[in-house]
């Protein structure tokens, strides 16, 4: 949106019939995804419990949703293939990990460039901050907003709510549980639309090459940011919210 | 059990890569910081009288076409008389923001001459760094407004200076030609300390420069020029770029091209006009000046105006004004010329004596008769110039030698200017005289005549006149008769006349002196002609006396 905004200025777009076909496409997915019961699938694939799952607890497959007795934990799913674990492996570690990581790469994400125009050989290169300040400053308010909270704010929740997690999980806090499962649900959902703006900034620069007139580059800022995005991803992948509700169990 | 820890150790493995990640990241990010850092400069401030095009984080310094920072603020001044800017430099080139560095901003500047800057229309102004010399750091600059007079480190060369009286058209680009070859431009000008003239600088590339001696010649070559001198009208022009744009040309004449190569920086006088400027001499400036009061008008000299000795240039008039003597109230337009001594037929050396072998060279002529006197230069323009001739029979005159400079005799000018003037006096009184009543008398005597020839008298007389006339043609038709053998005997006559004079020739040839009749001659001839020029002189101022006489002899 923001990057369509941009080459408006510079360049008249038209949406030709394989754009439209695409788009339409894509909103079809989306809506397959969204309508499908993965456990009719797997089920159709074949039987959606182990034997023995009728006495003590119970372990389920992460990837299929495959009910099995705990001690199997170790082993290989016997529907789909995927090893089977009572909690996801090192979950606590991996995600303090990678969300570290995520963190360190937030700052230049932020500060560097992420794009550089150049427009009749003067250099314009822009942060993401600055592009929202430009979009302010056109009087693009509600577009604004939008950038500002999906390439700002949402990584920041990402960050700050796995981090919450963690500590909540270290110190063996139970207050709130809900509302931070609540949080991880809306973490994990909307985890891969952060990357939207990389994806269109890829577009762009592969679009507008018009040689010296216009030209648009990718700056580090851009990998710092795509860097972000993926490795909050992977973090709150890696995080199992199970762990939240053993403490609630300790507790109790 | 052993099976278990086998299963720790290897997930803690793998645990350990995971933190790889954090800690390639920190690694990425320092690495990135550090280079962001270590790439800014120092941020200066420049202060500018406008903030024409200059954007905040988009405007770039600049200095070779190549980006050295960008402007971060644009901002005005406290008391708003200004604007201050406030830019990062790239590392590299911060330690180079000295006290000796110029700022100025770049827009399009379209002159006759040029256009510069045209990248600028699309791409906004950029503001130009110029470093300069090392020396001491500093980071509030004050930003020039108009582009400086760049000592151009690329195109090799140097740089003169030009004190013009006028700019005329010159301006910044203007070309410099060599024989109509472009080898330089005008830099930049501005007017002189003391507002005498214009300061004119200019940039000669090399190896051009090294035509540039002491007594090379500038002249301004702007714009069309029409110059009616004493040798006529004529109009010129350089280039159509010259026309448009103003420009200069210089010459070195051959015999400067013995001197020195001039120094950068040297100072040299602008012409009006290659005429004027092919008139300086080669070599120090030495004249010797005189001082002259010629009667009447000094219409039409001009200083510049060329001195001529029999004809051949030997200096210049430089001073033409007018005198009034407050005690005896007389005006008078004295006449100041300078005489070169390089274009006498003597040789004077480069001393302050010189002046005084002119002196006495003078003093020689002027007993001779020398005088100096007004003379048209061109019949065309009216302009004229000073002549010094030698005027037979003029009253003993000498060079009076006073302050400040020696007075030379002079002498009424008698050219067509002075007739013209005459001429037109004599019309004036012409048109005065009594002519009605002239006409009237005449026309009283005719009636008088009339009435005398209508008597019998006449009658009479032309009857008597006839008879005397038929007489007379009878005694010529006999004297008719008789006129051949008279003339044969005259021819005899003169061949004896001729044969009697070789004799007398003969007699006289050894030890006659016939030669000494001829200065008595024309002695006689001179006085003849002086007369002859006493009454063009007295007809001159008092051409009544045409008709009504001398003006002694009428009372």
């Amino acid at each position: 949106m923001v990057a369509y905004t941009r080459i408006q200025s510079v360049a008249v777009i038209e949406v030709a019939t394989g754009g439209l076909a695409f788009a339409g496409f894509v909103f079809t997915v989306l809506l397959i995804d969204r309508v499908i019961d993965r456990h009719v699938v797997w089920d159709a694939i074949g039987p959606g419990a182990m034997p023995g799952v009728e006495a003590g607890e119970i372990i389920d497959c992460l990837e299929c949703g495959l009910i099995a007795p705990v001690s199997a934990a170790g082993a290989l799913c016997p529907r789909c293939a995927a090893t089977l674990h009572r909690r996801k492996p090192d979950s606590l570690q991996r995600t303090a990990a990678l969300g570290a990581a995520a963190f360190l790469l937030y700052i230049p994400a932020n500060l560097l460039p992420i794009l550089r125009i150049v427009r009749f050989g003067r250099d314009d290169p822009a942060t993401i901050f600055s592009g929202v300040r430009e979009l302010l400053a056109i009087g693009l308010w509600p577009l604004a907003v939008i950038v500002f909270t999906a390439s700002i704010v949402i990584p920041l929740i990402k960050l700050t709510g796995l981090t919450w997690f963690l500590v909540a999980i270290r110190l063996g806090v139970t207050r709130r549980v809900m509302a931070r499962t609540r949080l991880y649900r809306f973490i994990e959902g909307i985890g891969r639309w952060s990357n939207i703006d990389v994806f269109m900034l890829s577009i762009l620069v592969a679009l507008v090459q018009f040689g010296s007139l216009t030209r648009v580059e990718a700056e580090p800022g851009a990998v710092a940011f795509a860097g972000v995005v993926v490795l909050t991803m992977l973090a709150s992948r890696a995080f199992d919210a199970r762990l939240m509700w053993d403490r609630v169990e300790d507790r109790a | 059990m052993s099976e278990d820890s086998e299963v720790h150790i290897r997930r803690s493995r793998i645990v350990m890569l995971v933190w790889l990640v954090p800690v390639a990241a920190f690694l990425a990010v320092a690495w990135i910081g550090y280079r962001t850092f270590a790439s800014r400069g120092p941020v200066i401030t420049i202060t500018f009288l406008s903030g024409d095009g200059l954007e905040a984080g988009h405007t770039k310094l600049r200095h070779r076409n190549v980006d050295i920072g960008t402007v971060k603020s644009v901002v005005l001044s406290r008391d708003m008389s200004h604007v201050e800017v406030t830019a990062t430099l790239e590392h590299q080139v911060g330690d180079r923001a000295t006290v000796n560095s110029r700022f100025w901003i770049v827009r399009p500047r379209l002159s006759a001459a040029s256009i510069t800057g045209l990248s600028t229309l699309v791409s906004g102004a950029y503001i130009e760094m110029d470093p300069g010399q090392p020396g001491q750091a500093t980071e509030h600059f004050i930003g020039l407004e108009d582009p400086p007079v760049v000592d151009m480190e690329d195109v090799p060369g140097s740089h003169f200076i030009l004190h013009a009286e006028d700019l005329a058209s010159l301006d910044r680009g203007s070309p410099l030609y060599f024989r109509g070859i472009k080898v330089g431009e005008v830099l930049g000008y501005t007017l002189s300390q003391d507002t005498e003239h214009a300061d004119i600088f200019i940039y000669v590339r090399t190896p051009y420069d090294r035509l540039v001696r002491a007594d090379t010649h500038f002249w301004n070559v702007s714009g069309f020029s029409v110059s009616a001198g004493a040798t006529g009208l004529r109009a010129s022009t350089r280039s159509l770029e010259a026309l448009v744009a103003g420009g200069v040309a210089f010459s070195t004449p051959d015999a400067a091209m013995a001197e020195p190569v001039s120094e950068k920086g040297a100072e040299f006088r602008l012409f009006n006009d290659q005429e004027t400027a092919d008139q300086q001499p080669v070599g120090p400036v030495l004249t010797v000046s005189y001082l002259a009061y010629f009667p009447g008008t000094v219409q039409g000299l001009q200083p510049g105006a060329a001195v001529d000795l029999l004809g051949m240039r030997i200096g210049q008039v430089t001073d033409v004004h007018l005198d009034f003597n407050a005690s005896d109230g007389s005006l008078r337009a004295p006449v100041t010329f300078a005489i070169d001594p390089k274009l006498l037929p003597i040789a004077v050396g480069q001393s302050e004596s010189s002046a005084e072998t002119v002196n006495h060279m003078m003093d020689r002529l002027v007993a001779q008769g020398l005088r100096a006197r007004l003379a048209s230069g061109s019949l065309l323009t009216g302009q004229r110039l000073v002549n010094l001739d030698f005027i037979p029979d003029t009253p003993e005159a000498a060079i009076a030698y006073g302050a400040p400079v020696p007075q030379i005799p002079t002498v009424g000018s008698t050219d067509l200017d002075t007739l013209s003037a005459s001429a037109n006096q004599l019309m004036s009184k012409l048109a005065n005289l009594p002519l009605a009543e002239i006409g009237t008398g005449l026309h009283n005597i005719v009636a008088h005549i009339d009435q005398a020839t209508a008597g019998p008298e006449i009658a009479r007389s032309i009857k008597a006149l006839d008879r005397s006339l038929a007489n007379l043609d009878a005694i010529a038709s006999q004297a008719n008769k008789e006129v051949g053998p008279t003339l044969a005997s005259l021819h005899r006559t003169a061949d004896a006349a001729d044969q009697t004079l070789e004799a007398a020739q003969r007699l006289m040839g050894s030890g006659g002196d016939r030669s000494r009749d001829l200065p008595a001659l024309v002695h006689e001839l001179t006085d003849t002609a002086r007369s002859v020029r006493v009454l063009t002189d007295y007809l001159d101022q008092h051409p009544e006396a045409l008709v009504l006489g001398r003006a002694g002899a009428a009372k």
